[in-house]
């Protein structure tokens, strides 16, 4: 007893030494950026690290849901692309049609998010299968509808959402902060979250304790489409056009960055201030890869570098925690 | 003597897991080593395997201190363990998990050679009365099979002392008869036993000698002939339990409409017209071998039917009085039925989550507004219950994983009694929970029954469904065999009622 007591008593709350660590990293990797190159601690470079990230925090967060209830979403990328595609293409560059034009894509994002997580919760499919094929299907239909061409319609105001400034801070990090917010909100303090925590950390016993399951289940696969339109809206007003490719990469740095920021692989443990913190490590590397004037190919090595980097250091403190 | 441990010491960090402990061991003597979760068990056994080093102290095995330096030369001079937390791959055979990185090679192209390793484990299996095939695949065996599988691989490494850790907890009864036995027959051979056990009724069946641990320190060390039970829990917990099963206070006032009543509930393939009442406050024992379909009878109240089902449930089940659809876990906890599960790592609690968060489980609504988590009421309420169980824990903010076996099994009881319910079904409420925990679990049982709560319990401990239930039914083959009063009931009369019907009921070929 005594030596159980003495080891909680040390580590209170162990998840939180993942995100705490997390920022740490970041911080440390800041600084070592800011002695490499004088441009780092630019403003215009900060700003333009913050317009970078917007639109992988919004999508990060959303995977860091899915993975939180022991699942995963490889579609989310191509959510993004073909938001930018849709949205440009039925806004065609006129102001009238900007909302029924994202409204769209919020009712597609919706019915992707759905049906991935119909199949996963259930029929019982395997996620990662699952939402592999809904990217192949999602990038195919995105392909045929653009007959692949890049769409230009996006509205001058539109792209305000990412290009314009508030307090000379860019619009699309106060979309992002937001989405921070509602995201902390509806996974720490509500019924929802706390099932999604449950659920990921042991589904059966979960289920037995009279909780709903399949349809929470099913919901963070919704939550995880909506939050990458959104993202995929931040992402075309900061490109300024919609193209079929313009959010693949997406779906491997989002998991990436919620597995950086500490949250555990099969669910049940981990916080989005950790994803944001792996958000920032992973756009902090690609802008100084840019600021040392390195090919920029080499961004992928560094990525995979990251990736594994992270989910070393966490397994490391699994296996010491334990 | 064949292993000799003399005052050895083993410090985790500032915690002394292990202070002065000795033990001897003699060729042919069954030594059963008993104490609560946390006394210095494992670590010992650890110790004794070669996989931990202890600070201080003297250690040798047959007059050699060189044979515990790692796990490999431990099992290379004769000291195999059977370990309570199953490692058997559930993807490979009995036998090819018995012979995992050994197996018998071919003579001329050196591949291994199945038949081999077939026969040989076949041979232990048969021993054992094991009813399986060599070539099963793990995965598909019953919790009790695949514990005969791992006490085979135990004993298929011929050992000279054979640590067993609760070797029993999952076993059905007569598979653990069959254990003994042979156990028997290989310490006359000379063969050195370690038993750990909760089962004191274990101890006195098999044990020469004991040895009692609490708190890292030896508390006792007899011949069996020299100690009875009171004094081996006395040594246990450092004080005497005088009763570990509470008297009825009240009598259940059975005139009253029953609060769980079952008719004719069939589920084909499982159980058939399985019909009884539970009245208000009355604890009512469901015995039976392990297979026999009980644990189905209470997840299909519970709404948790098993996958397979290829047919619905048949039959009513009524909660006071009104007909109720088990149509999943959810209805059944919103009608007032809670559910204590058989596993409780895989069903009854996230480990990973705090104490506070298992136990708000069950009822996030009532402690939420519009969707949105009072957290002082969450928090209110998990702090009440752990004083009212008296759970050990640091805090509510503790995870669950890291409380002791006992202290876990009072959150999962805390999650039912957090939320009040109406009908508590436990099955197997106790399995490798400490002495003492034990008699406060039974406490609390019967407490909640005396308040008027109809309970469901399933148990294959017979002591404790005897002592804890007011009446006893048998099931076998899926049907219920006998109804025995508490007062009638004896540990023989319930397993005569559980084998006659093996033999007698025209009941179901498996219902597992």
């Amino acid at each position: 007893m005594s030596a159980i007591a003495a080891r909680v008593a040390r580590a209170p709350r162990p998840d939180l030494t993942g995100a705490a660590a997390s920022w740490l990293a970041l911080f440390t990797l800041a600084v070592v950026a800011s002695i490499l190159s004088s441009d780092f601690l630019d403003k215009q470079n900060l700003l333009n690290i913050g317009r970078q990230a917007a639109p992988l925090a919004v999508v990060s967060l959303g995977q860091t849901i899915v993975i939180l209830c022991g699942g995963i979403d490889v579609s989310v990328g191509a959510v993004m692309s073909l938001t930018t595609v849709v949205v440009s293409t039925e806004m065609n560059g006129d102001p009238s049609m900007v909302i029924p034009a994202v409204l769209l894509v919020l009712v597609l994002g919706a019915a992707i998010g759905i049906v991935n997580g119909f199949l996963v919760a259930r029929v019982g499919t395997d996620p990662f299968v699952t939402t592999l094929a809904a990217m192949l299907i999602i990038s195919g239909a995105a392909l045929v509808y653009t007959q692949g061409s890049p769409t230009n319609g996006l509205t001058p105001g539109f792209r305000q959402i990412s290009e314009g400034e508030v307090l000379g801070i860019p619009a699309s990090i106060f979309f992002a902060a937001g989405a921070f917010v509602f995201c902390w909100f509806i996974l720490r303090r509500t019924v929802w979250g706390r099932t999604i925590y449950a659920l990921g950390g042991n589904m059966r016993a979960t289920f037995l304790s009279g909780r709903r399951t399949a349809l929470v289940q099913a919901s963070a696969y919704l939550a995880a489409s909506l939050f990458a339109v959104v993202a995929g809206l931040l992402l075309a007003a900061r490109i300024g056009t919609g193209a079929v490719s313009a959010g693949s990469g997406y779906e491997l740095e989002s998991i990436a960055a919620a597995l950086i920021g500490g949250t555990a692989f099969g669910g049940g443990r981990g916080r989005i201030s950790g994803t944001i913190a792996g958000v920032l490590i992973l756009i902090v590397l690609f802008n100084l890869v840019n600021l040392l004037g390195l090919p920029s190919q080499l961004q992928q090595i560094v990525r995979g570098a990251v990736i594994v980097l992270g989910v070393a250091v966490y397994s490391r403190r699994a296996v010491t925690g334990s | 003597m064949i292993l000799q441990v003399k005052d050895i010491t083993k410090r985790f960090g500032v915690v002394r897991a292990l202070e002065g402990v000795s033990l001897d061991v003699g060729r042919g003597e069954v030594h059963a080593l008993v104490g609560e979760n946390g006394a210095g068990k494992s670590t010992l056994t650890r110790i004794i395997g070669g996989a931990e080093r202890a600070d201080a102290g003297d250690i040798s095995f047959e007059g050699s201190s060189q044979a515990l330096s790692s796990p490999a030369a431990a099992l290379a001079a004769g000291i195999s363990i059977v370990y309570q937390h199953l490692n058997l791959s559930d993807e490979l055979t009995v036998a090819g998990n018995l012979y995992l990185g050994r197996e018998p090679r071919r003579a001329l192209r050196g591949g291994v050679d199945d038949k081999a390793m077939r026969r040989a484990v076949t041979a232990w299996l048969d021993r054992l009365g094991a009813e399986f095939p060599a070539d099963e695949l793990v995965g598909r065996l019953s919790p009790s099979d695949r514990q005969l599988a791992e006490i085979a691989r135990g004993l298929s490494h011929d050992p000279k002392l054979l640590i067993m850790d609760e070797p029993t907890a999952s076993l059905a009864p007569v598979a653990a008869e069959r254990v003994f036995a042979v156990l028997r027959e290989l310490t006359a051979a000379g063969l050195a036993v370690i038993y750990i056990t909760h089962e004191l009724a274990h101890v006195f069946d098999l044990a020469d000698r004991v040895t009692v641990l609490k708190d890292g320190r030896n508390a006792l060390s007899a011949p069996i002939a020299e100690v009875d039970r009171g004094g081996l829990i006395e040594a246990m917990v450092g004080r005497a339990v005088e009763e570990l099963f509470p008297p009825r206070t009240q009598q259940p006032d059975r005139a009253a409409a029953p609060a769980l009543e079952l008719r004719d509930l069939t589920l084909p393939g499982y159980f058939e017209s399985v019909s009884f009442s539970i009245a208000p406050g009355e604890v009512v024992g469901l015995g039976g071998l392990v297979g026999s379909g009980r644990s189905r009878v209470a997840r299909a109240i519970f709404g948790d039917p098993p996958e397979r089902a290829a047919d619905p449930l048949r039959g009513t089940v009524l909660v006071d009085g009104e007909s109720f659809r088990p149509r999943g876990p959810r209805s059944a906890v919103k009608r007032g039925i809670g559910f204590v599960p058989e596993d409780r790592k895989a069903a009854g609690l996230v480990l990973g989550a705090t104490v506070a968060d298992n136990i708000a489980l069950p009822q996030l609504e009532r402690l939420a507004s519009f969707g949105v988590l009072r957290r002082g009421a969450e928090r209110a309420v998990a702090e009440r219950e752990t004083e009212a169980l008296r759970i050990k824990t640091p805090g509510v903010d503790a995870e669950v994983g890291n409380l002791s076996g006992g202290n876990q099994q009072k959150v999962v009881l805390a999650k039912w009694l957090a939320r009040g319910c109406r009908v508590l079904i436990l099955d197997e409420p106790t399995p490798g929970v400490d002495v003492g925990a034990k008699a406060e679990i039974y406490l609390l049982v019967r407490k909640l029954a005396d308040e008027g709560t109809a309970v469901l319990l399933i148990s294959s401990d017979l002591p404790e469904l005897l002592g804890l239930s007011d009446r006893v039914l048998v099931m076998s083959r899926g049907r219920i065999v006998a109804e025995l009063e508490a007062e009638a009931a004896t540990e023989e009369s319930v397993m005569k009622a559980a084998f006659d019907g093996m033999e007698t009921a025209p009941g179901l070929e498996s219902a597992a």
